[in-house]
């Protein structure tokens, strides 16, 4: 079940909000679990029938609630470490396996008979992470595990943030966990929040991808170079509002809940340089690798020939992380290139000349978002080719077409232009509790709404011939 | 009356502080009603198996599916199955269903010369006049056809009828939608002796009308220069001459297909239309605007010859992953389509035989998963050679 889907707008949520409220403090971490499980499930039995990846993932939920449990109560070094890694073991494991598997034995090693052919079970790569952080945290007693299975369980299975983020750490949510007060303004605003990210998804994100998607059906070798711009922008503008709004919605789902979920997203495309990009984009990713990954293997204070290897291992994994194919490695470390120049000299050079900086950002961001989508190797080269003019096909799409793509998608790429900035989080903070707010709130929810359910009785509207 | 006063000042309070929520529940709760009593509560879920609340925001005109397909149903056949998502092997599941496509022969992708009376009557019995349904009531051209079943393509070609479409049949699969029942045919093009045209000056008095796959043609080919186009992506047939989409070539103005057709006389119109509404109705409705269409075409342009091109299919994948954009739900539209040639002034030309492997029959199947990324539209450069064959499809004309 996806946020931006009628079922969920109409059925699940005005369901589950009215049980919610409606019952007692004490109850609602129970509620919130129960519901959680519900979202879950419908994934994992109604959409797809695929029973296994809920049983395994309430396991795996146990495991590490007993873990973090037997971590805290040991008192000698040893047995802590190896319960440590044992369960972290498993938590990696079993993404390994789900995510990985055919892409090391298939691709790396080149054996096709050890091809599992597994689907990833819904959101693994998130509360995996999740639960790594939690454990990891009790190890290094940050603090003291959850006791209560209930609570913990409603933590991790959360179903704001259960399917793609963000990354939640138990200790911003931990307060919060055992009271919380719900007031009608938090409904409220984190509605409106929902909003927000609905109408990002729904108006910007899809319109977007129908831009995007027109590569595919020219046949990106027969794209000339302004095509292969204009459809690289559509697809970053895409990408960004389709994952930020749906880290909007969560962090609006969460406020109803009573919950602060952190901000997953700060205006990514304003960045002057990628170091400040990645500050900036998935910011709860970089975190969690930051802390779990760079700081343990020595952060920035080792030789530098050390701290280089560093940084390729996260950047690497970053890449990784976003899926299994070799196009997602290249794209990790051409990050780790990038920041590896910026740290040498360039940040020096677009702290003096800031427009520098922004042209430097704005031109690669498309190509890192053309490298990250396209995951054959050999596509991927023939629309890089595009973008700086060495062609492989003749460029068919000419001025014509240009012209009247540009006509259809102006406007959309004008107000996604203006969306990108700082503009839009600023005035939800200005107008916030404001009517003006409301009003807004309640046009976007209704025109997206009209979309998805034209969505619906068309099925031909996000993908028309 | 204090209790009244608190529920007041609750609500007050409420609608203070969340004005956004409340006005969102009440919108909510009203269209509900509205489309409540606009249906009849027993017909809620029937009409909107999605959300119930926008039954309201419906275009009157839109056919109700599932209703209209149960008659389909009824009309040709109780004992047609549906898909039934469980029994996905659909490969093997229909072989009795459909009582008149029986395949003697058991391999069944045999081209078999069919003739339209064999089979596709009684489904779609809405459009039965004589003159605008498909050519074969001839009965020089049902007997052979009858007799030799296994006989292969050139034994045909000698009885060859001009103006006639014939059909190839294969062994109808399990419709996975209530918008069509496979029917087992795939029609060929009209048969006519037709004249190669030597250059584009062929074009110069022909209109195109069609969705994306027409704007692929007027993108990538070199077919505006001389000739008209009404195309737009997602044009729908019901809307083909309405919208604003028509480009006057030589003027470059843009104006709607209708007002084209009134102010110009054309000698070649080429309709490729039907996929964007292949989900809004069953095979007959399809039809029904089908010809809606063409007679309106024909009212502006009595002389002009039309050409009916058939209904691209689409890649073997995007085929199976879809319930409705499927190639046995475009060969079931196709086979109605056809039916409209009459072999004088309008012909279907199969241009799929071109662009397609061979899964169904000897001519026709899915689109080549090379040569189009998206499963639905071929690669640009593909547009040429579409453009190039119709200069094989000339009518003699006497003026």
């Amino acid at each position: 079940m996806v946020f931006s889907s009628l079922f969920f707008i109409f059925r699940f949520l005005p369901v589950f909000f009215l049980i919610y409220y409606l019952t007692p403090r004490r109850y609602k971490n129970c509620i919130l679990l129960l519901g959680s499980l519900f979202f879950y499930g419908y994934g994992c039995f109604i959409e797809k029938f695929e029973p296994g990846y809920f049983v395994y993932f309430v396991c795996l939920i146990f495991i590490n609630f007993i873990s973090a449990i037997m971590i805290s109560m040991q008192e000698k070094k040893f047995v802590r470490k190896l319960t440590l890694a044992l369960v972290m073991m498993l938590d990696l494991g079993g993404l390994f396996v789900f995510k990985y598997f055919d892409f090391f034995t298939g691709d790396v090693l080149g054996r096709d008979d050890f091809i599992l052919g597994l689907t990833l079970p819904l959101g693994i790569s998130f509360y995996t992470f999740q639960l790594i952080s939690y454990v990891v945290d009790v190890y290094r007693g940050k603090y003291k595990p959850e006791r209560h299975l209930v609570s913990f369980s409603a933590y991790i299975a959360m179903f704001p943030q259960l399917i793609a983020g963000p990354i939640v750490k138990y200790d911003e949510v931990r307060k919060k966990m055992r009271r919380r007060n719900v007031t009608l303004a938090d409904a409220e605003s984190g509605a409106c929040l929902f909003c927000m990210g609905l109408g990002s998804k729904v108006i910007l994100a899809n319109n977007l991808y129908t831009l995007w998607n027109t590569t595919t059906t020219i046949g990106i070798p027969y794209m000339s170079l302004a095509y292969s711009w204009l459809c690289a922008i559509a697809l970053s503008m895409y990408i960004y509002f389709d994952f930020w709004g749906y880290s909007l919605m969560a962090m609006g789902l969460g406020r109803m809940l009573g919950f602060k979920i952190p901000e997953n997203f700060n205006a990514p495309y304003i960045s002057r340089s990628f170091t400040e990009f990645w500050r900036r984009w998935h910011m709860t990713l970089g975190r969690f690798f930051k802390e779990y990954v760079y700081i343990p293997l020595g952060g920035s204070r080792v030789s530098k020939i050390r701290l280089i290897f560093n940084l390729m291992v996260v950047w690497a994994l970053t890449g990784l992380w976003h899926g299994a194919a070799y196009n997602f490695i290249i794209w990790g470390l051409m990050f780790f290139v990038l920041l590896g120049i910026e740290k040498l000299f360039m940040l020096k050079i677009f702290d003096r000349v800031h427009i520098l900086g922004h042209i430097y950002t704005l031109v690669l961001i498309p190509v890192s978002w053309v490298i990250f989508t396209i995951s054959d190797l050999k596509t991927l080269l023939i629309y890089l080719g595009n973008m700086i003019g060495i062609r492989s096909g003749e460029a068919m799409t000419n001025a014509m077409v240009l012209k009247d793509t540009l006509s259809d998608y102006w406007w959309l790429l004008l107000l996604g232009a203006v969306m990108c900035t700082a503009l839009p989080i600023n005035l939800y903070k200005m107008l916030r509790g404001k009517l003006l707010q409301s009003v807004i709130s309640f046009a976007i929810f209704w025109i997206s709404v009209y979309l998805l359910f034209r969505g619906v009785d068309n099925p031909f509207l996000y993908f028309r011939f | 009356m204090g209790s009244i006063i608190n529920f007041f000042k609750k609500t007050g309070y409420v609608i203070k502080h969340a004005p956004f929520l409340t006005c969102v529940t009440v919108t909510s709760i009203v269209l509900t009603c509205v489309t409540v009593i606009q249906v009849g509560p027993e017909n809620i879920m029937k009409v909107r198996k999605t959300v119930p609340i926008f039954g309201l925001l419906l275009d009157p005109d839109y056919p109700d599916i599932d209703t209209e397909s149960v008659e389909y149903a009824a009309e040709t056949d109780d004992e047609i199955d549906y898909y039934d998502p469980e029994e996905d092997d659909y490969s093997d599941a229909v072989d009795t269903d459909t009582p008149d496509t029986k395949d003697p022969d058991p391999d069944d992708t045999g081209t078999v010369a069919d003739t339209q009376e064999d089979t596709s009557t009684e489904d779609t019995s809405s459009e039965e006049d004589d003159g605008s349904s498909a050519t074969s009531d001839d009965p020089q051209e049902k007997d052979p056809s009858k007799k030799d079943d296994k006989d292969d393509k050139d034994a045909d070609d000698g009885l060859v009828v001009e103006g006639v479409t014939v059909y190839e049949t294969y062994k109808p699969r399990k419709a996975k939608s209530d918008c069509y029942v496979d029917t087992g045919l795939i029609p060929l093009t009209t048969e006519y002796d037709y004249f190669t045209a030597g250059d584009y000056s062929f074009f110069d008095d022909a209109l195109f009308i069609g969705d994306s796959r027409t704007v692929g043609l007027q993108y990538y080919s070199d077919l505006p220069d001389h000739a008209d186009f009404v195309c737009q992506t997602g044009l729908s047939i019901n809307k083909a001459l309405t919208t604003e989409c028509a480009k006057d070539h030589k003027s470059g103005k843009t104006t709607t297909g209708e007002k084209l057709l009134k102010k110009k006389k054309y000698g070649k119109i080429y309709l490729c239309i039907g996929i964007n509404d292949i989900g809004t109705g069953n095979t007959d409705y399809i039809a029904g605007i089908y010809k809606k269409l063409l007679d309106t075409i024909q009212s502006y342009q009595p002389d002009a010859i039309v050409f009916l091109q058939s209904i691209m299919p689409v890649t073997k994948a995007k085929s199976k992953a879809d319930n409705i954009i499927n190639n046995e739900n475009i060969n079931a539209k196709n086979a109605a389509i056809a039916r409209f040639a009459d072999g004088e002034k309008v012909f279907y030309l199969n241009i799929n035989e071109f662009f397609t492997d061979r899964s169904y029959t000897a001519h026709s199947g899915a689109l080549l998963s090379e040569q189009s990324t998206d499963g639905v539209h071929i690669q640009a450069v593909y547009y040429r050679q579409w453009a190039d064959l119709l200069l094989n499809y000339g009518i003699k004309t006497d003026e």
